[in-house]
């Protein structure tokens, strides 16, 4: 394939091309993402899960459940958000993020490692959690609740989310393995079909994914409340998933520019960009939490109503308030002005008020079903959220160890790097 | 800058720079398609200089429109007095002539409301999206779809105002003091309604404009009578080219474009706000406000291609709004139309958990349904299922690459794209209204050559204007293009970023890390040389 005189990128002695001067990337190699913290991972995946098991003896069963519930779904929105991510990135051929492109590409590496935690959940925490006799939900008022639809009963039944799961774990993990793979063996062969291969997988994944992560969001966190609808849940959930992925993604890119080769590579004008990214993704996700609120509040319909109600009472409405404020309003504010956003220290403000506010919407989500005052998070969710960030961060930090933290066989890293794209 | 230097005067002549290397060879031509970011392909042939653009683009403007134009031009005034003879009808007889009913007090006209402002969502979308996210492929069409856009909410503005009734008192809409201390209920979506499209339009029209300023000041400095030049100059409003109009001019448009942003997602929620906040089922439905806003893009980038194939053709402007161009827009139907069908699944698949006996049973309805009629058992379902297939089952042909790149077959597709978001307007308003909670309330909607003689009149207003605007206006961006003409990866239209320093200076070379190449051709460079 030759391109001969083309203005191909970074190669072009146009007057005009400003950025056409930086005409080198180096190899970072494999970056440890912990580095001398490992063992503070571990300790904190140890310690967490210790704390989590103390639960059952100090608090009760449920609130232990409860708090792995959330803590799975908040990481495994992670995992699979940098897949989205990665393919959106493909589909639109984007070309900015390639340099960031390898970070969010690793995230995937814990969807099998949250199909543990889901057995977990589905084998152990089931009677718990979903079982529409259990006590708890007696206890609650929620007793004589009965789906009647046979069909439905046996969708939501503990084999019938057992067996979608194993096909929804299968499709993730198969496709988002295969744009890895394609990815890091691009770093050796430096072919450039691997790209246009993973344009294609991309597209297959975020077919899929559309759907199954909708359901999967269904079969997990809406169906705590078997009688609750709302077609704008997957959605939601979405927006949550993207926008606390581009913060993971902002905050794991900053713990690796530490690296000064990676640095060089990802630059403050790609942290801009993801800056950009989070503002305008917080909007999208403050437009369709406003909007799923605002339709139920405005028809006020008993049968859906019901809870948007138990969700703003009883001192739930502080946490309901504290959702937009920081999943909106402290990223669009503190982000807006141009000299914040490519700001290291701001970034790392921003990203924790959003991942905090995601917890506390999945918290939000979660814990009222059976709970009419808020329960304070305590000894259990700092145990479950702990262990299973310990895990993350150790999963993520073998894959940044095992190969380069830059996609360098990628043929547009240079345009990315150089910003020869602008 | 390049913006400014190609823009002052004397820059009709190429830059000499450009021959280093804007020769293209056979590899940069072909099956790049949808690549053009990576800078495969350029836009627009670099054999065209900028000369030729300004020339090829003013061309319609300063020379006689030819016979089959004066025709096309004709027909839709034509269609358009016919739909003024139809709306004095109205206006003396009163709404009665219509197909409504009740229950189904929402018939073809608030149908063809949200089906223009629908089709007004693809302009400001390319204008200030794509925009933001640096899609420079925007700069070929974005001229024309923002007038689309215009046009599109004049045409959706006449119906609210028709369907009041006494439209001579629709002025009541508007909340201003009086003496009666009457105001207007600001609880209700279609207040919210009113606000959000006047908003949208006036940005919209401010928007188009600051875009067309320097393009106007290409056409006074080029006209060639007096009264051109009077006319392009107060358009042009003094504009000079200089480095403080350019400056000024681009900060407005950054700015414009973040303000509109937010709008091209309000203003079809709002709208969707309208059956949302309601009982009704089939209307009231949490996926809405996105749902809406996809499908309104969807039918917006339908019209362009409807739009756009025709006059490219006949204004003699395929080198400039080339098959790249389309193909992208082909790919935003395709993903719009495969969110929709996302939303139609979504709805049905609640519908059935749900276990809410009134939405399972609407849907039934839109899908395989039947009302008693005197005349017997008639149904919508046809209905729906032109809508499934216009809007779910055809775009899906444009996987294929030969398809999205074939002129004839886009042109019929977005025929079908048209057709079917009308349909899933009328499907969503009008088939939920005639089957609600109580059988007895059922009642089957039948629209009369009245409601039909509107909408064509609708559709003659929209081509006037832009058949109009294809010869008074520029109808390509020509500033804009040639900020990306002989750069296809660079300029652009959001240059800021230039302006902006970043720490960009190159790295110090560390021993012992290969560099990596970036670029195809640099890869086969660096193999060629001493890395391995």
């Amino acid at each position: 394939m030759k391109r001969g005189s083309l203005p191909g990128p970074g190669a072009t002695n146009h007057p005009t091309m400003a950025h056409g001067h930086l005409t080198t990337v180096h190899d970072p190699g494999p970056v440890s993402l912990l580095a001398g913290l490992k063992p503070v991972a571990l300790a904190m995946a140890g310690g967490g899960l210790l704390l989590w098991l103390a639960g059952f003896a100090v608090n009760d069963a449920l609130r232990v459940w409860q708090s792995l519930l959330v803590a799975y779904a908040f990481f495994l929105m992670l995992g699979l958000g940098g897949v989205v991510f990665t393919a959106i990135q493909y589909c639109a051929s984007a070309r900015w993020s390639i340099a960031v492109r390898r970070i969010a590409e690793g995230m995937g590496a814990y969807i099998p490692v949250s199909f543990v935690f889901f057995v977990i959940i589905v084998l152990f925490g089931w009677g718990t959690l979903y079982d529409l006799e259990s006590p708890w939900r007696a206890a609650n008022g929620k007793g004589g609740v009965h789906i009647y639809d046979g069909l439905k009963a046996a969708y939501l039944s503990r084999w019938g989310v057992l067996i979608k799961g194993v096909v929804f774990y299968a499709i993730w993990h198969v496709l988002s393995q295969k744009l890895r793979q394609t990815s890091i063996a691009q770093d050796r062969t430096k072919e450039a079909a691997g790209h246009k291969r993973n344009v294609k997988t991309s597209i297959i994944f975020l077919l899929l994914f559309g759907y199954t992560f909708s359901l999967h969001c269904v079969d997990m966190l809406k169906a705590l409340e078997p009688k609750w609808f709302s077609t704008m849940f997957g959605v939601y959930c979405f927006s949550g998933l993207f926008l606390s992925t581009l913060c993971t993604l902002s905050l794991l890119t900053i713990a690796l520019r530490r690296n000064r080769v990676v640095a060089e590579a990802i630059q403050p004008r790609h942290m801009y960009d993801l800056g950009t990214w989070i503002m305008a993704f917080s909007c999208f996700m403050c437009y369709i939490g406003f909007s799923q609120y605002m339709l139920i509040w405005y028809a006020n319909l008993p049968e859906e109503a019901f809870y948007m109600i138990e969700r703003t009472e009883g001192g739930w409405e502080y946490v309901f308030a504290l959702l937009p404020l920081l999943k909106w309003v402290i990223p669009f504010a503190v982000l807006m002005p141009q000299g914040f956003r490519a700001n290291v220290r701001v970034h790392v403000f921003v990203c924790v008020a959003v991942l905090l506010g995601q917890w506390l919407d999945l918290y939000w989500m979660v814990y009222p079903v059976f709970s009419p005052a808020p329960v304070l998070p305590g000894l259990p969710e700092l145990g479950a959220f702990l262990a299973l960030l310990g895990v993350f961060g150790f999963v993520l930090d073998r894959v940044y160890s095992s190969h380069s933290v830059l996609p360098v066989g990628d043929p547009y890293l240079k345009m990315s790097v150089s910003g020869s794209y602008l | 800058m390049s913006l400014i230097e190609q823009e002052s005067r004397n820059t009709e002549v190429l830059d000499p720079g450009i021959h280093d290397h804007g020769v293209h060879d056979d590899d940069g031509h072909h099956g790049h398609g949808g690549m053009t970011p990576d800078g495969s392909e350029p836009l627009v042939d670099p054999k065209y200089s900028m000369r030729d653009i300004t020339d090829d683009v003013l061309a319609p403007m300063f020379k006689f429109p030819p016979l089959g134009w004066h025709l096309a031009f004709g027909a839709a005034q034509l269609c358009f007095a016919l739909g003024l003879v139809i709306v004095a009808i109205q206006m003396y007889r009163g709404l009665g002539i219509l197909g409504i009913n009740n229950p189904v007090g929402w018939g073809v006209y608030i149908t063809d409301f949200v089906f223009w402002v629908g089709i007004g969502h693809a302009g400001t979308l390319i204008s200030a999206i794509l925009f933001l996210f640096r899609q420079k492929w925007r700069t070929g069409i974005n001229r024309a779809a923002e007038a689309m856009t215009i046009f599109a909410v004049q045409c959706a503005g006449i119906f609210p105002l028709l369907h009041v009734g006494r439209t001579w008192k629709a002025y009541w809409l508007i909340p201003y003091p009086n003496d009666r201390l009457l105001w207007v209920n600001f609880r209700s979506p279609l207040l919210w309604d009113v606000f959000a499209v006047t908003t949208y339009a006036t940005v919209s029209v401010i928007f188009w404009y600051t875009g067309l300023i320097p393009d106007f000041a290409t056409v006074r400095d080029k006209a060639k009578n007096k009264i051109q030049k009077g006319v392009y100059g107060v358009l042009a409003m003094n504009w000079r080219g200089s480095i403080r109009d350019w400056a000024h001019y681009e900060r407005v448009y950054a700015q414009f474009a973040w303000l509109a942003t937010p709008l091209v997602l309000s203003v079809h929620s709002v709208v969707s706000f309208d059956f949302a906040v309601s009982m009704i089922p089939g209307w009231h439905t949490t996926i809405f406000p996105p749902y809406f806003v996809a499908g309104a893009i969807f039918s917006g980038f339908g019209m362009v291609i409807t739009l756009l194939v025709p006059m490219r053709k006949f204004l003699r402007l395929e080198h400039i709004i080339t098959m790249n161009h389309l193909e992208l827009c082909n790919k935003v139907i395709l993903l719009t139309s495969m969110i929709v069908g996302y939303a139609y699944l979504s709805e049905f698949f609640v519908a059935w958990y749900s276990e809410a006996p009134y939405e399972k049973a609407q849907f039934i309805y839109r899908a395989i349904g039947m009302l008693d009629s005197p005349q017997g058992g008639v149904a919508h379902a046809w209905a729906f299922w032109t809508m499934m297939t216009c809007n779910v089952f055809i775009p899906q042909l444009y996987w294929s690459k030969r398809l999205r790149r074939n002129l004839k077959v886009m042109f019929i597709i977005s025929i079908f794209v048209n057709i079917g978001m009308w349909f899933e307007r009328f499907n969503i308003f009008v088939l939920s209204l005639e089957h609600d909670f109580l059988p007895a309330n059922w009642s089957y909607y039948q629209p009369t050559l009245f409601d039909w003689g509107v909408t064509l009149g609708s559709f003659g207003l929209f081509f006037t204007l832009f058949f109009g605007f294809t010869r008074v206006m520029p109808t390509v961006a020509i500033a804009e293009i040639k900020s990306i003409l002989h750069r296809p990866n660079a300029g652009g239209a959001n240059r800021r970023f230039e302006v902006v320093s970043w720490p960009t200076e190159s790295a110090p070379v560390h021993p012992g890390q290969a560099a990596v190449a970036g670029t195809a051709a640099e890869k086969e460079d660096a193999e060629d040389g001493k890395t391995s």
